[in-house]
């Protein structure tokens, strides 16, 4: 079992902006719509990159500032691991589109984008941040690796972790392949020891079976949300968080086992 | 840190299939670039391509998993008794108990752009034998691997371009002092697609000859695919002959841009002093180094700001990129490798293809293969984002 504390939380997905918003739905005291917003700008990204700037890399340096600011965490303190099922398909498609042409007339702001860790090089460069950074996926869980991940930096290297997932709607091509329509990130800063912005205690265990769905209780709509985007699957935990509930959520893996989160709420 | 083991390593490139083929290439000075001959690209460059991967599918149960990208990890592990090691490795600690850690740039991208020509003309969609998850998808390698080996471990995919499959080693380790596996396999895999062809071209990256680092005319990178792979214990559980281990790794971020390294190498020289710390050695220990040495003006100019940084301009430095190729996602392996070859055969290659030094470059280039005692050797990694990666191996004892 390891162990981290939860510090900030910084969230857009369709119907929720930002934690203050988020943390009324979830608790109940205002109703959730579905409703998808338009991509957030990442303001702290400087203007003449911002224009070239992807979308997966927009919401996922917007939810990073949010969850520092919340934690009121110094970025360059914080190692930064994000994590992506789909990485950005956009530029794939863009990039893919012209090599399917005659001349392949390839675009080399498209070819930078196309890495998959555009996201973290701009929160990065964004930040002043020359700490380590990691970018890693796993199919739809994701997020549950990137937690393994980020939990394993805090442990063995004592280091606060800045976690960030998130995935973007599909372009159409792509509309067969397991397509997600909506944008969700989701970013959490993560310390080795308990602070006084500390908002939960989360207990991570890899355990050696199959969870094929998370059983949790969570409002079906925000359920819908989990199901139909990978990255919002850290909503369970903070709905959690929200209701000052302690609880274990346990975060499909592989078909041989599951990472448990137990939620811990701090005062 | 704990020094881990590589009990078992093994690597096809350009150079060849497995550890004999690549000591000797590099024994004999022999570099596997050679005149663009790649689908149809009409790029005039030099490529590292790994022979017959058209001849090896994927068949059977995997077979949807069938792409350039998983056919060369599926020939990498068919080398060195790699997959022997790796079932011994399972009797000792349990299928579950063994990671896997796999670095990637662009997974099966070639797929996708080939199925871009095959689009349905009315709606676009992509052709119904288009396999998304099992070629394209980023993660697309691992469970190929995972599924080949029958691990049952934690698993994922580190995608941080050039750096990621030197990143897998840091993440192993981690995950192996965490506890949440025992022992862990790692690797690599990048293979030649079309998007970093004309990708890198149109950043105007690549050169039209072989590769030539640390030259003063040195004008851009030869593409390369690699795959590789290490299976990495603690010491005293493992069960090698090899007895190279991983002493330390170090990371950083440059902070300064998307494709060009930050120019007073400060990003990159963090890296290798955070590789130092953790394996408690100073500069000075440290009998070689492995460049990232791309042959691009400016990060060979960067690195060796770093260097001499950290290092000083006493220190043997070479790249082996005229060999093999800027393999990209699999250089880290690839250059792991390498470097474990070189420790175990006192090989300190020279830089390939270097004519004339660049005067500017004031670090310890070495141009003719010599061979010397070594005992630690730090190799480096950087990717696009400024994502770099620093890693030092020894002999064990």
């Amino acid at each position: 079992m390891t162990t981290v504390y939860l510090d900030g939380i910084g969230i857009e997905a369709p119907g929720l902006s930002g934690w203050e918003n988020t943390v009324a739905i979830l608790r109940g005291n205002n109703s959730y719509y579905f409703e998808k917003a338009p991509r957030p700008t990442a303001t702290l990204i400087p203007e003449n990159e911002r224009r070239r700037a992807c979308d997966t890399v927009h919401l996922a340096v917007h939810v990073a500032e949010q969850a520092v600011n919340h934690a009121q965490a110094d970025p360059h303190a914080l190692t930064s691991v994000f994590g992506s099922f789909r990485g950005d398909l956009k530029v794939i498609h863009h990039l893919c589109s012209s090599l399917a042409l005659p001349d392949r007339p390839v675009s080399p702001t498209q070819f930078h984008n196309s890495v998959f860790n555009s996201p973290a090089a701009h929160w990065s460069i964004a930040t002043q941040s020359m700490g380590p950074s990691t970018s890693l996926c796993h199919a739809e869980s994701s997020f549950a690796a990137a937690l393994l991940s980020a939990v394993a930096c805090s442990a063995s290297e004592n280091q606060g972790v800045l976690l960030v997932v998130y995935d973007v709607e599909s372009p159409k091509p792509f509309h067969k392949q397991h397509a997600i329509d909506f944008n969700c990130g989701i970013a959490l800063v993560l310390m080795p020891v308990k602070t006084a912005n500390s908002l939960a205690q989360l207990s991570v265990q890899l355990r050696p079976h199959k969870s094929t769905e998370m059983d949790i209780e969570l409002n079906p709509d925000l359920k819908k949300l989990i199901k139909n985007n990978p990255s919002a699957q850290p909503l369970a935990i903070l709905s959690a968080v929200a209701k000052k509930e302690k609880c274990e959520i346990p975060l499909p893996f592989s078909d041989t086992s599951t990472v448990a989160v137990e939620v811990q709420p701090c005062n | 840190m704990e020094p881990l083991i590589l009990t078992q390593f093994t690597l096809t490139s350009a150079l060849g299939r497995g550890l004999s083929d690549v000591a000797r290439m590099l024994e004999n000075q022999k570099s596997g670039l050679h005149p663009c001959d790649f689908e149809y690209v009409n790029l005039d460059t030099y490529i590292g391509r790994v022979n017959g991967i058209e001849q090896a599918p994927v068949v059977g149960q995997l077979k949807k998993f069938d792409c350039r990208n998983n056919r060369l990890a599926q020939l990498a592990l068919q080398q060195d008794n790699f997959k022997e090691a790796v079932e011994d490795a399972k009797k000792r600690y349990g299928s579950d108990r063994i990671g896997l850690f796999i670095g990637t740039s662009t997974s099966g991208l070639l797929t996708t752009e080939l199925a871009y020509r095959n689009r349905d003309p009315v709606t676009g969609d992509l052709p119904e034998d288009f396999h998304y998850l099992e070629t394209q998808d980023n993660f697309s390698v691992a469970t190929f691997v995972q599924r080949l080996l029958k691990l049952d471990g934690p698993a994922m995919v580190l995608s941080t371009a050039c750096s990621s499959s030197a990143k897998v080693f840091a993440e192993a380790s981690r995950f192996i002092q965490s506890g949440f596996c025992d022992a862990a396999v790692v690797g690599g895999t990048d293979s030649l697609c079309l998007t970093t062809l004309y990708g890198f071209s149109s950043l105007e990256l690549v050169s039209s000859q072989p590769c030539r680092p640390g030259d003063k005319d040195r004008d851009g990178l030869s593409i390369g695919e690699s795959s590789g792979f290490a299976l990495l214990e603690k010491p005293g559980n493992a069960q090698s002959t090899n007895q190279i281990a991983l002493y330390g790794y170090g990371e950083s971020a440059d902070a300064y841009h998307m494709t060009t390294p930050r120019p007073d190498g400060s990003g990159m020289a963090q890296s290798m002093r955070s590789a130092l710390q953790r394996a408690g050695l100073s500069a000075d220990q440290i009998s070689y180094i492995n460049l990232h040495g791309t042959a691009t003006p400016t990060n060979d100019l960067a690195e060796d700001k770093a260097i001499l940084d950290v290092f000083g301009s006493a220190t043997p430095c070479s790249s082996t990129k005229g060999w093999t190729g800027h393999t990209l996602g699999a250089s880290g392996i690839t250059e792991a490798v390498i470097s474990a070859i070189c420790l175990k055969d006192r090989l300190i290659p020279g830089s390939l293809n270097t004519q004339t030094p660049d005067p500017d470059l004031k670090a310890n280039i070495v141009l003719q293969n010599r061979s010397a005692e070594l005992s630690f050797v730090l190799s480096n990694s950087f990717g696009f984002g400024g994502n770099n990666c620093s890693l030092i191996f020894g002999a064990y004892s």
